[in-house]
């Protein structure tokens, strides 16, 4: 069923490849190991890198800056994707990253155009990505009102600045609930994150969602990316809260920067996914032992990343430019696009 | 106010675990003190009978040691949660009530049915969300009221006038419907096969509580009145404990034997090459599905997908079983059940309870699984014995649910920094009937509408409040 998919290999020897520069086989290591994990974070990484290559770059005699540069980041990706494979947010910054050199103007001198490149980068962080976070927390907050009771599911870095700043602009006293799966266990993390900031917190586990969806008014969820048709591409086990939000008649509101936008359509969470660590499933808790599993050749474990909530279950997408229903998506898409050919701001 | 509370204690409990290798150790022991408590039919002194009024039931039971050490090894079983499990309870309380009917002198059947509901009242007491404890309970005083009726219906005129004409009639329904009169209830079901007249009759005389309807004579309408109306059990019955630890030993078998009934379906109900995800481990979906899977030559090929259900992981377990057979199995995570959906063919749950709805009252989580499967319109089949049918059904989630120790879902050594963060770990989930297609039980297959009906087969009216939690959930 998964034969399409490829099977996460574990770290790769850090050995050094050809032109790859030092780094991005950091990089590599790091989102291998699982250092650097979510959608924001490892764009971020990725985008710093390669702010790291084009730095240390100089264009050889005779060549022109924008092609050359372009064909060098190329091998440097598929080694970041050998790693583990992209994510939307890190293709989507990555085009960005190649408009930029693309557009980079032949007549200008090899200093300055790398510093116009560097500082095209940096823009595209701090606009598309930090700013857009704070816009989206700005947003976000006017949904939470006194005595809100909030579930949020796994660990995402947008819905914890959210839930920081509802509780710092002292949007009334609200609670969280954070619903939490194996094996990554993120959603501790953001629990401790938000006890310090004294907001009461419950901790379960999935299973646990249908016990304690009663008590919750308003669900918020990052996403990984959002698909043109409106369905949402986040961290597994996101389309199970969701669906058990909607059987209680809950809001389901996905805060999602719109860099993570995604031309490509999916139906199901198996066409396209990520396969983890199969051995990250076994726990102590049934008594378990590698070796017992490995032993049992019609035995296998299967440890998706990724899981597609479909459009029914999509209340509200927040994104830095305001609220959005999911049917908006593609509208929204168009509209980037557009800007984007005609190189205006946005 | 009342769930608060009860969180608190949960969370705040740290002494009471309830890992799974730890209660398979103690259950072990649990069983091998039972063995030394063989039965004992032989008991000395002068003993007296049971008076629900006078007397405590422990006080009563004092005169057989053996017994009443037997209640009280079961009744701290299951506080402790060393037995554990809806099929060990039920063997449990089913062992208890044989030894107590056939060892101890309780003097009639209205006696005998005291001090049964008085042991019953202690056992649910004990852990109320064991529901197969009480339905166990009902079953034997089911059986004794079946037994008493009998003894009577199929004797000469002496023993029971009217009665005779209760065995003429074949129904379950309207034979019980003749017995039970004592509670001061007209039975709905007796009603509605009786004429107009009699109708009328029979629930005058069964809201009476007295004998009145067997004044009719040895008619139907007189039966289903009741004309044990004002039924006290009192008669003096010689055969009734034989008969009735007879019944129990069927019972007994009945609850051993159910799984290679139900299991007898299995190949009926998966085809070759399907896709079949079930949650959890449970030892009846284990024996299904090598059952399906069968032998190397009429064996089906098909695959299991088992999610795991954190935080115990219990289906590692299973997983690891069905492997062993050579069953194509594959682990995945409680999250990955919605995406998984998309490429199965059939959900198999097991349960924990039935409940008279024909809901669930299963493994925390399954509700979301049975969920996903109905969103994308898979089958839902549930196997389970009928010793899970729960005569109550819940108006909430927390009626029959319970709290586990948190440490299962965060290890008490973690952070600091956590103290502040409510952890639950919560037992069970209601899945609520339209989510359920198709129950297979040790009846056969069953839809959940018609489980309601099934109610009046085993159990008596009179008899579904066992303990006063049950009155909240009736």
């Amino acid at each position: 069923m998964f034969s399409h998919l490829e099977q996460n290999r574990g770290v790769l020897p850090l050995t050094s490849k050809g032109d790859i520069h030092p780094a991005i086989l950091a990089l590599g290591r790091k989102y291998s190991s699982g250092e650097v994990t979510g959608a924001t974070a490892r764009a971020v990484a990725m985008l710093m890198a390669f702010k790291q290559v084009v730095m240390d770059y100089s264009t050889p005699p005779d060549k022109m800056l924008s092609w050359d540069l372009d064909k060098r980041l190329r091998p440097m990706m598929q080694y970041l994707i050998d790693c583990r494979p992209h994510s939307v947010s890190m293709g989507n910054a990555h085009k960005a990253l190649r408009n930029i050199i693309a557009k980079s103007p032949p007549s200008l001198p090899e200093e300055e155009a790398k510093a116009s490149i560097v500082d095209k980068i940096k823009e595209f962080i701090n606009t598309r990505i930090t700013l857009a976070a704070n816009e989206i927390a700005k947003n976000a907050i006017t949904k939470i009102r006194d005595g809100d009771v909030i579930l949020t599911y796994g660990r995402s870095s947008l819905v914890e600045s959210v839930l920081v700043a509802a509780q710092q602009a002292k949007r009334g006293s609200f609670r969280v609930i954070i619903v939490d799966s194996r094996p990554g266990v993120e959603g501790r993390q953001l629990s401790e994150t938000l006890s310090a900031e004294g907001i009461p917190c419950t901790y379960v586990l999935l299973t646990a969602i249908s016990y304690i969806m009663r008590e919750v008014t308003k669900v918020f969820i990052g996403a990984s990316a959002m698909m043109s048709n409106g369905a949402v591409l986040s961290r597994v086990g996101t389309a199970v809260v969701a669906m058990m939000a909607r059987s209680h008649n809950l809001p389901i509101m996905f805060c999602c920067e719109t860099y993570k936008f995604c031309e490509r359509v999916q139906l199901d969470s198996i066409v396209y996914n990520e396969l983890g660590q199969p051995d990250d499933l076994i726990s102590d808790a049934s008594g378990g032992d590698v070796d017992e599993f490995k032993a049992l050749p019609s035995l296998k474990l299967l440890n998706l990343r990724y899981d597609l909530t479909p459009i029914k279950y999509v209340t509200l997408v927040i994104t830095e430019f305001g609220f959005l229903p999911p049917t908006s998506v593609p509208v929204l898409i168009r509209e980037m696009t557009r800007r984007e050919d005609k190189d205006e701001k946005y | 106010m009342l769930q608060q509370c009860q969180r608190k204690a949960t969370c705040r409990c740290s002494t009471v675990q309830n890992r799974g290798c730890g209660v398979i150790g103690m259950e072990q022991s649990y069983r091998s003190n039972m063995r030394s408590l063989s039965v004992d039919y032989s008991h000395g002194g002068k003993p007296t009978g049971f008076d629900v009024a006078s007397m405590d039931v422990r006080a009563w039971l004092q005169q057989w040691p053996r017994v009443l050490s037997q209640l009280e090894t079961l009744v701290v079983g299951l506080k402790r949660r060393q037995v554990s499990g809806p099929y060990n309870c039920a063997q449990f309380t089913v062992e208890l009530y044989r030894n107590l009917v056939g060892s101890c002198k309780w003097g009639t059947a209205g006696q005998l049915m005291d001090a049964v509901r008085e042991v019953g009242k202690e056992l649910v007491a004990a852990k109320p969300s064991e529901l197969a404890v009480g339905n166990m309970v009902r079953r034997v005083l089911y059986i004794i009221r079946d037994e008493y009726e009998s003894a009577f219906s199929a004797g000469d005129g002496s023993g029971g006038g009217q009665a005779a004409t209760s065995a003429s009639l074949t129904s379950p329904s309207a034979s019980r419907g003749g017995g039970g009169g004592g509670g001061g209830h007209g039975r709905a079901n007796s009603r509605g096969e009786s004429t107009p007249r009699g109708a009328a009759t029979g629930g005058a005389g069964g809201a009476a509580g007295t004998a009145e309807g067997g004044g009719l004579g040895p008619s139907l309408t007189g039966m289903l009145g009741g004309q044990f109306g004002a039924t006290d059990f009192g008669r003096s019955c010689p055969d009734l404990r034989q008969n009735v630890v007879a019944s129990i030993s069927e019972l007994m078998t009945e609850l051993r034997d159910m799984r290679g009934v139900i299991k007898e379906h299995a190949k009926d109900t998966i085809h070759a090459n399907e896709v079949i995800l079930t949650f959890g481990n449970s030892a009846t979906v284990d024996a299904f599905l090598k059952a399906a899977a069968g032998g190397a030559k009429d064996g089906l090929n098909f695959r299991v997908i088992v999610a795991e259900a954190a935080p115990l992981c219990s289906g590692h377990v299973l997983a690891k079983s069905l492997a062993k057979h050579g069953i194509d199995t594959t682990v995945i995570s409680d999250s990955a059940v919605f995406a998984m959906m998309a490429r199965v063919n059939k959900v198999i749950l097991s349960t924990h309870a039935v409940v008279a709805n024909g809901g669930l009252i299963a493994l925390n989580g399954s509700h979301a699984v049975a969920l996903a499967a109905n969103d994308l319109s898979v089958p839902v089949v549930c196997v389970t014995g009928l010793f899970k049918l729960c005569p109550l059904f819940p108006h909430d989630q927390d009626t029959f649910n319970c709290l586990l120790s948190p440490a299962a879902v965060m290890s008490f050594k973690d952070k600091d920094s956590m103290r502040n963060v409510e952890v639950l770990n919560p037992a069970y989930d209601y899945i609520p009937p339209n989510l359920v297609d198709l129950y297979i039980t040790n009846m056969g297959g069953l839809q959940p509408s018609y489980i309601y009906r099934l109610l009046a087969e085993y159990y008596h009216r009179d008899d579904l409040i066992i303990s006063p939690s049950d009155e909240q959930a009736s």
